[in-house]
């Protein structure tokens, strides 16, 4: 229930437009439940003339106008209610959206992990409409069906009383039979979101992984899985289809004939001279006007089974806690301190110690007590088999992961004692994959440091290799770079990656298997760029590629989350079987002398 | 930061920018390529023809008993008011057949028309996945993996939902409107022709809002792409927007398109919005038009208060469908449903141009 609070708390600022909404809708609907009441006038009195017995044309011309002015009331009256409860409800959606998409901006990566980013995104898109909708059909369907309901029959019942036997068993037939479907159909909601999401991810499996599909031919195999998976969506659908599909022919029964029983009740009573056909007429109008709120009661319940599902899901985003926080006040303290106090003499330094490190909810440890000191200056490189944890390793220096065991230093002084802004301004990340965002390519590069000037770019970009082509593009700098990065080589991507990190001039510049998709020649440029451009940034390089490393000072050998073997590549050549293998496997026997 | 191609109906829209290459998208919307999209389409519910049949065979039936029950409470209001009880249980009786007629065919309608669209569903689907599996490698790579995942599952049952509901409403639609006028003009002429006058407002008030909410609602549907293309950029690219410590301009991005959306949402909305409660108004309108001048017809004896109740319950008849067909023609409803219309038929095409 906790989450509800914090979702009604996004209200507060709007409740009062909701509140205006609603009472507009009491007056829209009084406009429509105060006609049938004239109509049975301008008949009963007018047409049959009343107890006098003489047609009266001018009361039928007096009650015309009347209603002629209450309609337009009516109508304005609804216009104003969609006015403010759309005022209400997209304010509020629009406040839900910005404080979810903020949550999940400030979210740790772990966090996104468990939520996944595909769940998270549907959510900031998806849900948040759901609740939308929700909301306004909560808003103006709820009065407006009580307000036809309830009000509508007291007006039917204040016509004649003898009506009240119709009322008192088609009501609750209708309540019964509603209430019926939606316990039936409710829980099959969620069977169906299950369907649809294992539907889902047999497609994802296909798309991202066609070219295996191709390669072993498993296309028949596929389209068999998916044509499975489909089926059972649609019967799933199909139930809940059938089921609901109920509702409306036996509403629309039970009304109609509750409709009949008030003819049948009003001709009885029109015998016995107590009643004129006026008022049975308006007694039949009102029975409709019951059946559409009764209707309108059934649709919302249907958006309140999604509406209640979207909103458990926004609360779920907006009560998880960034775990990933900035260090204590004390370390503020400090911060503020430094700029008084003189930069420590050796800056780019980092050092684990005792350091573990297992995913959260897996037992399984990826790290294992690792103790390794990086000196300021220095170019480490990492290297080890796919899945040995390097990428982990070099994750928990800016903190995208915290440690489980031991702790990391930066500078002397431990990660989680920084400022998160602070500690990820020295030390810079080209992540393994290079994600551009639809901008141009000079805003992709200046997101490292917003604000640098164009020849700090274009520096950077040469440095990072990365020049000569983006000369070559249509625009030069200023060329939009497609979704996702598509209109560009992963080589070029990387570049540009790259370049984006050196403008940041960090202390400490992490690569993450980020050389991977240039050629030798490049990377070797690079390397020697790097190397004369900025000689005092402590480097640390993970790789794949042997020949990514081995001119780096020291080498260090991962093995299944522990330090094997730390050294040159020479040292390491010698003493490490280990690494002897990766280089031999990757450069031959004859390749140390490239 | 994003161009945006403007074509009203077309999948650029909703997805805001991100979308430059000419052969990505854009060829599907010309209007002979729809008509083909369409053609396809209509080929899916010719291999379930009797299914249609059925449809449409329960739908005349219920029209038919809709249209009846009216006449026959018409008449029981007459007996009523000329004290002729005699035949009050027989009209009844028959009333009450009706109804029970109309709501059994409601029921056979919505079973089949929920059959027949999963079955569509199902058949498109496994098309589609067929076609995707089996489509040229350059395709998928040129085409957000995201994009083609969503063809399959919303698109294909959009583009279902839309077309059976559409069919049997619009033939219902269509029926009910003939069956109406031909009772209200049986009854009396000049009391149809009055409770015309509201159709004809209703007609104008359409055009009159439809052009203008058109484009608003093309432009929420286009910002709303820009915010829901940001939102799947942003967090997908999460990692990179924290190692640069971007988070807040990110958000501060983000917060003003999402309240741009909303400005313009509520504009859209409180316009489409305000068509219920103005059709209400016009709807309350024949109401008043009915009572009023069918009493004055009454009172000279033109027309018997029997005509007056069935004209009341006609007139109601008539402009919901009036409106029904507004729904399915012109601007504030289509940009939504169109958008999903043309690109799932699209994957065939590259077959083709392969």
């Amino acid at each position: 229930m906790r989450e509800k609070q914090s979702m009604l708390n996004y209200m507060k600022r709007y409740w009062w437009m909701g509140i205006a909404a609603a009472l507009f809708m009491v007056l829209e609907v009084s406009a429509d439940l105060y006609q049938p009441g004239v109509m049975a006038v301008i008949v009963d009195d007018g047409i049959l003339g009343g107890t006098g017995g003489s047609p009266d044309i001018a009361l039928i011309r007096r009650e015309g106008l009347k209603m002629i002015l209450v309609v337009a009331l009516g109508g304005i009256s609804g216009v104003l209610c969609g006015l403010f409860a759309n005022l209400c409800c997209q304010n509020y959606a629009n406040d839900l959206r910005k404080a979810s998409f903020r949550r999940i901006m400030h979210f740790s990566f772990a966090q996104t992990d468990t939520f996944s980013t595909g769940s998270l995104i549907t959510r900031v898109t998806n849900d948040i409409t759901q609740i939308q909708n929700f909301v306004m059909q909560f808003m103006r369907g709820a009065v407006r069906c009580l307000m036809y309901s309830v009000v509508g029959s007291w007006c039917l019942l204040s016509l004649d009383l003898s009506f009240r036997t119709v009322v008192w068993i088609a009501i609750p037939m209708i309540l019964v039979f509603t209430a019926l479907i939606i316990i039936r159909t409710s829980p099959m909601f969620a069977v169906l979101q299950a369907k649809l999401d294992h539907m889902n991810s047999v497609i994802e499996e296909n798309v991202n992984g066609i070219r295996v599909v191709r390669a072993f031919v498993q296309e028949n195999r596929e389209k068999k899985r998916f044509e499975d998976a489909n089926q059972s969506l649609v019967d799933t659908q199909m139930k809940v289809l059938v089921l609901i599909s109920w509702l409306r022919p036996v509403m629309n029964i039970i009304i109609n004939l509750a409709i009949v029983a008030i003819l049948w009740i009003g001709a009885g009573r029109a015998r016995a001279g107590a009643m004129q056909p006026g008022t049975i007429m308006a007694a039949v109008t009102y029975m409709s006007q019951i059946l559409n709120g009764m209707m309108m009661l059934a649709m919302i319940f249907q958006t309140l089974s999604r509406g209640i599902a979207s909103s458990r899901r926004i609360g779920e985003i907006l009560k998880t806690e960034p775990v990933i926080q900035d260090g204590g006040a004390k370390a503020q303290e400090q911060q503020t301190n430094s700029s008084v106090v003189p930069e420590p003499p050796v800056a780019g330094t980092v050092s684990f110690r005792g350091v573990s490190f297992s995913y959260p909810g897996v037992r399984a440890r990826v790290l294992h007590d690792i103790n390794l000191d990086i000196r300021a200056g220095e170019t480490l490189a990492i290297v080890g088999a796919t899945g040995c944890g390097k990428s982990t390793l070099a994750s928990l220096i800016p903190r995208f992961y915290d440690a489980t065991e031991g702790s990391v230093l930066v500078d002397g002084r431990d990660v989680r004692q920084y400022p998160l802004k602070e500690l990820r301004d020295k030390v810079t990340v080209v992540l393994q994959k290079s994600e551009l965002f639809s901008t141009t390519i000079r805003d992709n590069i200046a997101i490292g440091r917003p604000g640098a000037s164009a020849e700090e770019i274009r520096a950077a970009a040469v440095t990072a290799q990365a020049d000569d082509f983006i000369m070559q593009q249509p625009d030069g700098y200023d060329t939009a770079v497609a979704e996702g990065g598509m209109s560009l080589s992963g080589g070029q991507r990387q570049r540009i990656a790259i370049a984006r990190a050196l403008l940041r001039r960090s202390e400490i510049l992490i690569m993450d298997d980020s050389t991977s998709a240039l050629d030798l020649e490049t990377e070797a440029a690079l390397n020697r760029a790097l190397s004369a451009q900025h000689d005092r940034m402590t480097r640390i390089i993970i790789a794949q590629r042997i020949a990514s490393v081995r001119h780096a000072d020291r080498i260090a050998v991962l093995d299944k989350g522990t330090i094997l073997a730390l050294g040159t590549h020479d040292q390491l050549y010698e003493s490490c079987p280990v690494y002897r293998d990766i280089c031999d496997s990757q450069l031959g026997q004859g390749g140390m002398t490239a | 930061m994003s161009t945006t191609n403007s074509a009203p109906s077309s999948r650029v829209a909703s997805r805001g920018f991100g979308r430059r290459f000419p052969e990505d998208r854009g060829a599907s919307e010309k209007p002979a390529d729809r008509k083909k999209t369409i053609s396809r389409l209509i080929r899916y519910f010719r291999s379930e023809l009797p299914m249609v049949i059925s449809l449409m065979f329960t739908t005349v039936l219920g029209v038919v008993a809709s249209v009846v029950a009216p006449a026959l409470q018409s008449s029981a209001i007459d007996a009523i008011s000329s004290t002729n009880f005699g035949i009050i249980p027989r009209t009844l009786f028959g009333m009450a057949a009706a109804y029970l007629l109309y709501g059994i065919s409601l029921l056979i309608q919505g079973y089949i028309s929920a059959a027949l669209s999963q079955r569509i569903i199902r058949k498109l689907r496994n098309d589609l996945f067929g076609k995707i599996v089996d489509l040229p490698l350059r395709y998928l790579d040129s085409h957000s993996h995201g994009d083609i995942m969503s063809r399959l599952t919303n698109d294909a049952e959009n583009i279902s939902d839309v077309i059976s509901s559409s069919l049997s409403t619009m033939f219902s639609g269509i029926l009910t409107l003939i069956g109406t006028i031909a009772f209200m003009l049986y009854y009396n002429v000049p009391l149809t022709l009055l409770s015309c006058i509201t159709i004809i407002a209703v007609v104008v008030v359409i055009t009159f809002l439809g052009k203008y909410m058109s484009r608003v609602y093309v432009r929420r549907q286009i910002l709303l792409g820009a915010v829901n293309g940001e939102v799947e950029e942003k967090v997908t690219d999460f990692r990179t927007v924290t190692a640069y410590n971007q988070q807040e301009a990110v958000i501060a991005d983000f917060e003003k398109e999402s309240d741009s959306l909303c400005r313009t949402g509520i504009i859209a909305d409180v316009l489409g919005g305000s068509i219920g409660p103005v059709m209400n108004m016009l709807n309350n309108c024949t109401f008043v038009i009915v009572a009023v001048f069918g009493a004055w017809f009454a009172v000279r004896g033109y027309i018997t208060i029997g005509v007056i109740s069935a004209f009341i319950i006609y007139a109601k008849q008539f402009s919901r469908m009036a409106m029904i067909r507004f729904l399915f023609k012109p601007a504030p409803v289509f940009p939504r449903d169109s958008a999903s219309f043309s690109p799932s038929a699209e994957p065939f095409s590259p077959i083709r141009a392969y």
